[in-house]
């Protein structure tokens, strides 16, 4: 053990000399060797995972209504950050961050949430520079569990995610609450506190169909250019993960007090009335913080409206969107009454996500106390589309690993520096990360407990 | 200044403009100079005026890559004159450019001589005078139509004489031949899929789980397939679907429609049944043959699976699922088969006209190699065509090109809107599809009436919609609109207007949008980021009503006019219809104008904009494009510019009828030819099909 311990070191250590002139760094996945058979080492007073989640709004906030003025611990909340008063001991907020543009075009809804996931802004609407953050992290915790991520979109649509390995390989989302059960709960999923395992003999049947299928590997890519090529490898990656699901299937998964399984949700309608989606929304996070109780993924990423929001209320003209375009300034107020309306009801969602996950006992502390959850927005001013200073929190400590309940500012520095702490702190070893301007090495050492 | 270099490097049009002068004002200094040299007769300044000649000739090669990198950028931004000038540019860059590079060649040459012959440096450097010369005639000649390509209002000319262009006459076809591009791998899109299933287990089976979403690319779906993959969670709804999709094939009712034998014994193993059905099933599914330890793989699954669950049938279910999750089934790879050289043809051909799998006659045909017999070929192209499957070809290019696919996400406010419902919308997309099919197939009218014919099809759920009594209780009724309700051609449909449009209100914008990018094939450039609405107000402001008096803002503020010029106008000659697609004369109160122009070509009411796009010649033209790059999957190269330009000839002389489009596309080269697909020494030339009939009558 101790000799292949010493082979990664230097195989890093040369790694990181060979590419230290490039903007991004290799980072290392775990090799499985090095773990337990379980691949999470649960078994026996062993420390419990850590998972990642990102939870999306669209249309950012007001400025100088949302960023605190005061730095460091005990912060007053500002009036579009009340809807956190109750959880804030949860949430760690970080104002000031940009992502840098260095000549790129701003890129309307899209480069501010590819700029935080990315590490840099995107060069056109149609490519993204590299996997996002949840991918590259899901790559490096999310091997040994059943599903490397779980998407959700609280407004119903699938095709809005930002989770992608590259612009064409896009993780689609659940768009329910009912499809996200069926999906986790449903067939395939073993009830890790049932005591008595037998693994069903369909599973066995299911590999061995899988099986078959990477016999026509060979005959096919020798016809393909080399495009085509990647697109296939991507497919049979893919194949590759539904056969390693299938192989969790065949083994007894470890008990965890946590998971209590509860009934399936009601089917609700979808739509993008804010009260539906609200709705949906919060129905759908008490079944991914059962999904991560029983261990059935690392990684989530939520999205609560997708950028350039289409939320309304029922009986208005407006969207979400339009109106932080449209809506007139109200002069005595100084802000967009109704655009401001949705912003606090994204607030007000956000902090029930942080409470259902903080509710959910587990070990020594709850399921938030080992998770780290990034909230996020395309924009902080939406009238201008603004990438400088957009909202960011942090929520849960990640297994002691990341302060709460601080306010740190950035300055203007990139937001790439959010990401690389984030990938350090679920533990991908990476020394630098972003690219165009946004390159850095330096986490954000005020939030590292 | 990092930002200037940025843009340099990374923008092939500037990098083209910044170097396109150096050639000739180059070559003439270089000239210049030689002459002197040559007149003074000292050896240095030979090699000086030769080098000179050299460096500014090999300025050409970069000219020539920047531009050739340029053109697809640059094509899309103009308007038809400048189109026409930017490809003559480039045809005379094809024929003439070669000079600059053997310019150069000729003075390294003449360097060579001169090193080691003293006696021939004069000579030689007269001769590369000569040849400098003339590579300046060249330059000037290409440059003097490039120099066209620029705004309309800073032209000499109006259009090229059109000389240097590749015309279509049997002479010149020999370019056509360079007519083609790579075949691309396609994931098969969900009605793709439906139609495959449908084809070989036969109707009746529920498909239960979620395809990948699809992605536009480039203004068409089918593109964005030949780009697409498969993930994770994507695999899984898939293999989800295939087994049970296995499931209910193999249920007795469903069995009976597909399989050929039956087991000796159906609870126990059976492989020479098995082997049969998966040699019939497999070669449909995958639409190649299978080889023997393809087949061998899957009775081998077969037989374990009847050996844990004891049932001859739920073995088959097994091997079925591996082959509907196999790569050669969810994603049209077109390769030679090996055995079969045609596969990819007549996949590519059935899956065009079809939107499905090569059906049992044709992979008959392909399975004895006849489809590299041109009258084979060209009877089945025949049969496909005439074939009533065909509407389901139509109707998989349309809502491609309509972009119909929004109607999945469509919603709009309940309050707002109460008649609105899944099935309106539903059935909104179906009127609209049926009147394309009931237009361009049955009658095989010509596409440009398709926006000025009053006639379509109605429900009774669209009933209230349009305000117009249907007699029908269920099923669709012909209609043709009547005068009073305003409604002319496909554009006053409600399929347009309620997709192109808000959940609480109209958009003239996205209407304007859609017209210009999907109908009419031109670029609007996105809004900058920094856009201010200040001076735009709300919907129920008391002093602007209409949407047209909001819009105002954009076409007085110059920097919001230069793009939404390009919309407005149009969209807001559809405020017509509100955000469901009902007609109303009124907003607010204030009564609306629904007059604005084309392009120059003015329009008092919607009809009116029906025929004013009708008159386009742009819709032709981009109909024949969009086809085009969907039937081969890919954008066009640069080789296929021209004949894009032939195609659209063609298209016209055909009276502008689908079918003609289709067939000319069906047997022109870069459908025939790419590599990879077998045939690609085999067509060199596509005369039209149009005037051999012609000539054939004639003689």
């Amino acid at each position: 053990m101790t000799f292949l311990i010493t082979r990664r070191r230097l195989l890093e250590r040369t790694l990181r000399g060979s590419l230290a002139g490039a903007g991004i760094s290799v980072g290392l996945p775990y090799l499985d060797v090095f773990l337990n058979s379980n691949g999470d080492a649960l078994a026996a007073g062993a420390p419990l995972p850590l998972r990642f989640g990102t939870w999306f709004y669209g249309c950012g906030m007001n400025p100088d209504r949302w960023n605190p003025t005061s730095e460091g611990a005990d912060f007053a909340l500002p009036p579009e950050l009340q809807p956190i008063e109750a959880v804030r001991q949860h949430i760690s907020v970080l104002s000031g961050f940009s992502v840098i543009l260095a000549g790129e075009t701003n890129h309307v809804h899209r480069t501010g949430v590819f700029g935080t996931l990315t590490g840099g802004a995107p060069k056109n609407t149609t490519e993204i520079d590299g996997p996002t953050l949840d991918v590259l992290i899901a790559d490096t915790v999310g091997q040994s569990t059943r599903f490397r991520s779980l998407e959700m979109a609280a407004h119903g649509l699938a095709k809005d995610t930002y989770s992608m390995r590259s612009e064409r390989a896009r993780n689609s989302a659940e768009p329910s609450p009912l499809s996200l059960y069926q999906r986790v709960f449903g067939s395939g999923f073993t009830d890790p506190n049932a005591g008595e395992f037998a693994p069903d003999p369909k599973t066995m049947l299911r590999k061995s169909v899988l099986s078959a299928v990477t016999e026509d590997r060979k005959a096919i890519e020798g016809q393909l250019g080399q495009a085509d090529r990647e697109r296939l490898d991507e497919y049979f990656t893919s194949l590759r993960q539904l056969e390693r699901q299938l192989e969790l299937q065949l083994s007894a998964p470890p008990p965890l007090e946590a998971c209590t399984p509860a009934s399936a949700p009601k089917g609700s309608p979808v739509s993008q009335d804010i009260e539906h989606v609200a709705e949906n929304h919060d129905s759908m996070t008490k079944v991914l913080a059962l999904a991560l109780a029983c261990d059935q993924s690392r990684v989530f990423n939520m999205v609560f409206s997708a950028g350039a929001s289409r939320l309304h209320t029922a009986g208005s003209a407006d969207t979400h969107h339009t109106l932080t375009h449209e809506e007139a300034k109200d002069p005595e107020l100084g802000y967009q009454p109704e655009a401001t309306k949705f912003v606090l009801r994204s607030m007000e969602a956000w902090a029930r996500f942080v409470d259902v996950l903080a509710s959910v006992r587990e070990g020594d502390g709850t399921l938030l106390d080992h998770s780290v959850v990034l909230c996020h927005s395309e924009t902080s001013d939406a009238n201008s589309h603004s990438v400088t200073g957009l909202p960011l929190m942090l929520a849960g400590t990640a297994g002691g690993r990341v302060k709460n309940g601080i306010h740190i500012r950035g300055a203007g520095e990139s937001t790439a520096r959010v990401g690389l702490t984030l990938q350090q702190v679920m533990g991908r070893n990476v020394a630098r990360w972003g690219y165009r301007g946004n390159e850095t090495s330096r986490p954000i050492s005020e939030i590292l407990a | 200044m990092t930002e200037l270099w940025f843009e340099i490097s990374e923008n092939p049009a500037y990098r083209h403009i910044l170097l396109n002068h150096l050639p000739i004002t180059g070559l003439a200094v270089s000239a210049c100079v030689l002459a002197w040299a040559i007149w003074e007769n000292r050896w240095r300044s030979l090699v000086f005026g030769l080098l000179l000649c050299l460096a500014t000739s090999a300025s050409g090669i970069l000219v020539m890559q920047s531009g050739d990198a340029a053109y697809p950028f640059l094509f899309d931004q103009l308007d038809g004159a400048g189109q026409a000038w930017l490809d003559d540019h480039v045809a005379l860059a094809e024929r003439w450019g070669r000079a600059l590079p053997t310019n150069a060649l000729l003075a390294t040459i003449a360097l060579g001589i001169g090193a080691r012959r003293a006696s021939l440096r004069r000579y030689a450097s007269a001769v590369v005078l000569c040849t400098t010369l003339g590579s300046l005639a060249a330059a000037s000649v290409i440059a003097t139509a490039g120099g066209q390509v620029r705004h309309s209002e800073f032209r000499f000319s109006s259009a090229p004489t059109g000389e240097a262009i590749a015309v279509s006459s049997g002479e010149t076809s020999q370019k056509t031949h360079e007519a083609r591009g790579p075949a691309v791998m396609r994931r098969l899109t969900e009605a793709q899929y439906r139609n495959a299933i449908e084809d070989v287990f036969g109707p009746g089976i529920e498909l239960a789980g979620r395809f990948e979403p699809e992605n536009r690319r480039d203004g068409l779906i089918a593109l964005g397939s030949s780009r697409a993959t498969i993930t994770s969670s994507g695999f899984e709804q898939y293999e989800r679907m295939a087994s049970d999709v296995a499931r209910q094939a193999l249920a007795p009712a469903q069995r009976a429609k597909w399989i050929p034998c039956a087991p000796l014994d159906e609870a126990s193993a059976d492989p020479a049944c098995a082997a049969s059905i998966l040699e019939r099933v497999g070669p449909m599914l995958l639409r190649v043959p299978l080889s023997e330890s393809n087949v061998a793989a899957r009775v081998e699954v077969a037989n374990q699976a009847v050996a844990e669950l004891g049932d001859f049938y739920a073995g088959i279910a097994s091997a079925l699922t591996s082959l509907l999750v196999a790569p050669g089934f969810l994603f049209r790879i077109e390769a030679t088969g090996g055995a079969w050289p045609d596969a990819a043809l007549a996949s590519r051909l059935s899956y065009f006209l079809w939107n499905a799998g090569p059906d049992a006659e044709l992979l008959e045909v392909v399975g004895r190699g006849g489809l590299a017999d041109p009258a084979t070929y060209a009877q089945q192209v025949d049969r496909l065509l005439s074939s009533p499957r065909l509407e389901q070809g139509v109707r998989a290019l349309f809502e491609d090109v309509f972009q119909f696919d929004d109607f999945d996400d469509l919603g709009k406010d309940p309050i707002r809107y109460p008649i609105f419902s899944a099935k309106v919308a539903s059935h909104a997309k179906e009127q609209t599809l049926r009147t394309v099919v009931d237009h361009l197939v049955e009658r095989e009218s010509d596409y440009r009436t398709l926006f000025t014919t009053r006639r379509s099809f109605m429900t009774r759920a669209l009933g209230p919609v349009y305000a117009l009594p249907v007699r029908a209780e269920s099923g669709w009724e012909e209609i043709d609109f009547p005068e009073s309700s305003g409604r002319r051609g496909v554009l006053t449909h409600a399929s347009f207007n309620m997709l192109n449009a808000h959940s609480g209100r109209s958009s003239a914008t996205l209407r304007g949008l859609f017209l210009r990018e999907a109908l009419l094939c031109q670029h609007v450039p996105p809004a900058p980021a920094d856009v201010d609405f200040g001076l735009f107000n709300a919907d129920d402001s008391p002093e602007f009503r209409t949407a047209r008096d909001r819009l105002e803002v954009h076409s007085s503020n110059a920097t919001c006019r230069s793009c939404h010029l390009l919309t407005d106008p149009i969209g807001l000659g559809l405020e017509r219809f509100d955000g469901m697609g009902r007609h109303r004369s009124t907003e607010n109160g204030a009564p609306i104008d629904a007059s604005g122009d084309l392009d120059g070509d003015r329009f008092e009411d919607p009809a009116g904009l029906g025929e004013a796009i009708a008159a386009s010649d742009r819709l032709t033209a981009c109909l024949a494009k969009q086809t085009y790059q969907y039937a081969i999957g890919r954008v066009t190269t640069l080789g296929e510019r021209s004949w894009l330009r032939e195609l659209e000839e063609r298209f016209e002389d055909g009276g502008y009828k689908l079918k003609v489009l289709l067939r000319e596309i069906v047997h022109s080269p870069g459908f025939l030819n790419a590599p990879g697909l077998a045939r690609a020494e085999r067509v060199t030339s596509a005369p039209s099909l149009l005037r051999r009939s012609a000539k054939e009558d004639a003689s």
